[in-house]
């Protein structure tokens, strides 16, 4: 077994006296009180785990998608700087009515109305609920194919929702949180890859619109087939 | 189900859920446990999963499983002389009341721990082990099995108590336990380390989710330094704790019995934390020069932000031609300590001032150690800054109330060993200098 003279000599001298103090460090914190509570009482960020907490950074991921015959596709870059750094990466936000990145940085989008999903890894989210202000809601298809869906379901939209009422997190079996997507993969213990459900996912807007969103393949990089988090999609605004 | 991150194979799962699972069937299975032993060790014969068939001393066991069978009972010995519960047993599973491990053909994860059933007094459960460790990255396969084995039994061990905690506790003195059962006879700790010490800056307090991140296990260096601050039993009084609390707390109520808590030990751990790599002086944790170093901002020039969030900390170099005052305000609800130190450890607390801290520095180079100290707070700007000093460097003679402060290479007389430096100053600080004046410059300390 490892042993340690660590710190011992660390100790100092000092030529002062009548030191009282047996806890000091405390003493020497400082704390100032410039936030506000959500209305709850618990802001749903700060239950977040350490690899999906906000990041004060914005993503440099790219969204490469093509509008072809009004069904947009492409890949959706949220590596987030690949498994071993993601922890410390922004989520990579969109807004799919563009097609575009939404450049903001974790902490802006949770006041942002102008992205729809943000991605990070394996979590997926949607901008409304515990997410941010967008008021997006989101229903879950059974579908294997974007073309299956031509209309929006009338119910069965949620929001998302990773934060109890008593400030615990909720999250799906792979420890990401609880999102509108629920648990959108599936995972094989023996090759540890990721597959997504036969699920189309429709968003709605707060002014009535909707789109259809798929995930075709976690591992759509055709150059780098193995990179997860690389996300082939598709996705088309319904009536 | 508990599993163990291969590192240097683009691993990706880290830390599932604990799952209750069948038992792993195995081609051809054979078992072997050492006499009188508390493990039983399964193993496959033919298939992906078979064992190498070497077995030189014609014992008709397989050497790798007589090494992996020895390995984890040396391992359960020591968790138990350490204290620690032993792990519940599990009835007749397995064939007989022996704990059960199954070597396997794993991918990505080396290893991992399955709970078999709970009940009131905790969780029983079996450990799965890599059968060859073909393809990984260890030095030796003796250093596999030492590095696998004792963790995922460790886990069991856990399981005694719950099943709860998060990856940063669970794996972190999973980890820690393989350090303190071999020491220098097995490198599993070093090499985790840098996911821990270069990370310094993450909230440790925050549940850990996702895949292939293996911060959960360098986070081995906070049992470490517990178990070396404040004994052993404060690990395994903390596990204790944890079977109604939450790991912090659990820890905050054992250390409050050692008189510390975790603010202070945790200021203690970020500060020493400081001098790893380039860093390390020789009173710091040995080997330490080995380690990489924690990381470090922009040198801070006159002001400058950083971001603190959580458990945390944030290592700002400064150097300076001239007296300055060193201001450090934190921008929202959030708890910090700050401390600057020379290259060799001496240093100087900085003081409540306005709404934040400050401290007078005289001309020299120094590291600010930042601690973040709150829970479960978003990432917070907190301003540097430099500037006047707002009063003049106390002469030393004439100083009655003033700290000289210095390193030394011998203990003190009449202090105790372990009373590090990071709290020294600032007890005589605040005891002489409860209005913040007449301040003593950090440079005639060193």
């Amino acid at each position: 077994m490892k042993r340690w003279t660590l710190l011992a000599a660390l100790v100092a001298t000092a030529a002062c006296g009548d030191d009282d103090s047996n806890n000091p460090g405390p003493d020497a914190m400082t704390e100032v009180d410039a936030g506000a509570d959500a209305p709850s009482g618990c802001d749903p960020a700060t239950v977040l785990p350490s690899s999906y907490r906000p990041i004060a950074m914005v993503s440099t991921g790219e969204v490469d998608v093509t509008t072809v015959n009004d069904v947009t596709s492409g890949t959706l870059d949220a590596t987030a700087g690949g498994t071993a750094s993601s922890a410390d990466r922004p989520y990579l936000y969109v807004d799919l009515r563009d097609g575009v990145r939404v450049d903001v940085d974790d902490l802006a989008a949770r006041s942002s109305t102008e992205w729809d999903i943000a991605l990070k890894r394996s979590s997926l989210r949607v901008n409304g609920g515990d997410s941010g202000p967008g008021n997006r809601r989101l229903a879950v298809v059974p579908a294997a194919s974007l073309a299956e869906v031509t209309t929006a379901p009338t119910d069965g939209y949620t929001t998302d929702d990773f934060a109890t009422d008593d400030c615990m997190l909720v999250t799906i079996p792979g420890g990401e949180p609880m999102s509108a997507f629920g648990e959108w993969y599936e995972y094989n213990l023996e090759t540890h890859q990721l597959a997504p459900k036969p699920e189309v996912y429709v968003i709605e807007r707060n002014n009535g619109s909707r789109t259809a969103f798929r995930i075709v393949s976690y591992y759509g990089d055709e150059a780098m087939p193995m990179r997860g988090a690389f996300y082939r999609v598709e996705w088309k605004h319904l009536p | 189900m508990r599993a163990r991150l291969a590192i240097g194979l683009g691993a990706v799962l880290a830390y599932a859920p604990v799952a209750v699972a069948a038992r792993p069937e195995l081609a051809d299975e054979a078992t072997f446990g050492l006499d009188g032993g508390a493990v039983l060790v399964h193993y496959a014969t033919t298939g992906p999963d078979a064992v190498p068939p070497d077995d030189a001393d014609d014992s008709g066991v397989p050497d790798f499983v007589e090494e992996v069978a020895r390995t984890a009972e040396e391992a359960l010995a020591h968790f138990a002389t350490s204290g620690f519960r032993r792990p519940l047993g599990d009835g007749a599973l397995g064939g007989d009341a022996r704990l059960d491990l199954y070597l396997r053909d794993l991918s990505a994860a080396d290893g991992n721990a399955v709970a078999d059933h709970c009940d009131e007094t905790g969780c029983a459960g079996h450990a799965i082990a890599e059968n060859d460790y073909a393809g990984y990255a260890y030095p030796s396969r003796t250093e596999a099995i030492r590095s696998v084995v004792p963790h995922e039994l460790f886990h069991l061990v856990q399981f005694a108590y719950t099943l709860d905690q998060p990856a940063t506790w669970a794996e972190g003195t999973a980890v820690w336990a393989v350090e303190h059962l071999y020491g220098d006879g097995n490198s599993d700790f070093e090499r985790f380390l840098p996911a821990f010490l270069g990370r310094t800056y993450r909230p440790f307090e925050r549940a850990v989710g996702g895949f292939g991140d293996a911060y959960p296990y360098g986070a081995a260096l906070w049992p470490y330094f517990l178990a070396h601050r404040f004994g052993v039993s404060a690990i395994v009084a903390a596990w204790e704790g944890c079977v109604t609390s939450p790991f912090l707390d659990a820890l905050d109520a054992v250390l409050a019995e050692r008189d510390a808590s975790l603010a202070t030990a945790w200021i203690e751990f970020t500060r020493i934390n400081a001098f790893t790599g380039a860093h390390a002086i020789p009173s710091s944790y040995p080997g330490a020069e080995r380690w990489v170093a924690a990381p470090r901002e922009p040198a801070l020039e006159a002001t400058a932000t950083v971001h603190v969030e959580g458990l945390s900390a944030r290592y700002v170099p400064i150097t300076l031609d001239a007296p300055m005052q060193l201001t450090v305000s934190p921008g929202g609800a959030i708890t910090v300590a700050a401390w600057v130190a020379d290259a060799a450890g001496a240093g100087v607390e900085l003081l409540p001032a306005g709404d934040g801290l400050a401290a007078p520095l005289e001309p020299g180079a120094y590291t600010l150690v930042l601690t973040g100290l709150s829970r479960g707070t978003l990432t917070t700007p907190v301003e540097l800054a430099l500037g006047p000093r707002e009063e003049p460097p106390v002469d030393d003679e004439d100083d009655a109330g003033g700290c000289a402060v210095s390193p030394i290479s011998s203990p003190a007389s009449g202090l105790v060993p372990w009373i590090p430096l990071v709290l020294v100053p600032l007890r005589r600080r605040r005891a002489r200098h409860p209005g913040g004046s007449q301040r003593r410059p950090v440079s005639q300390s060193m």
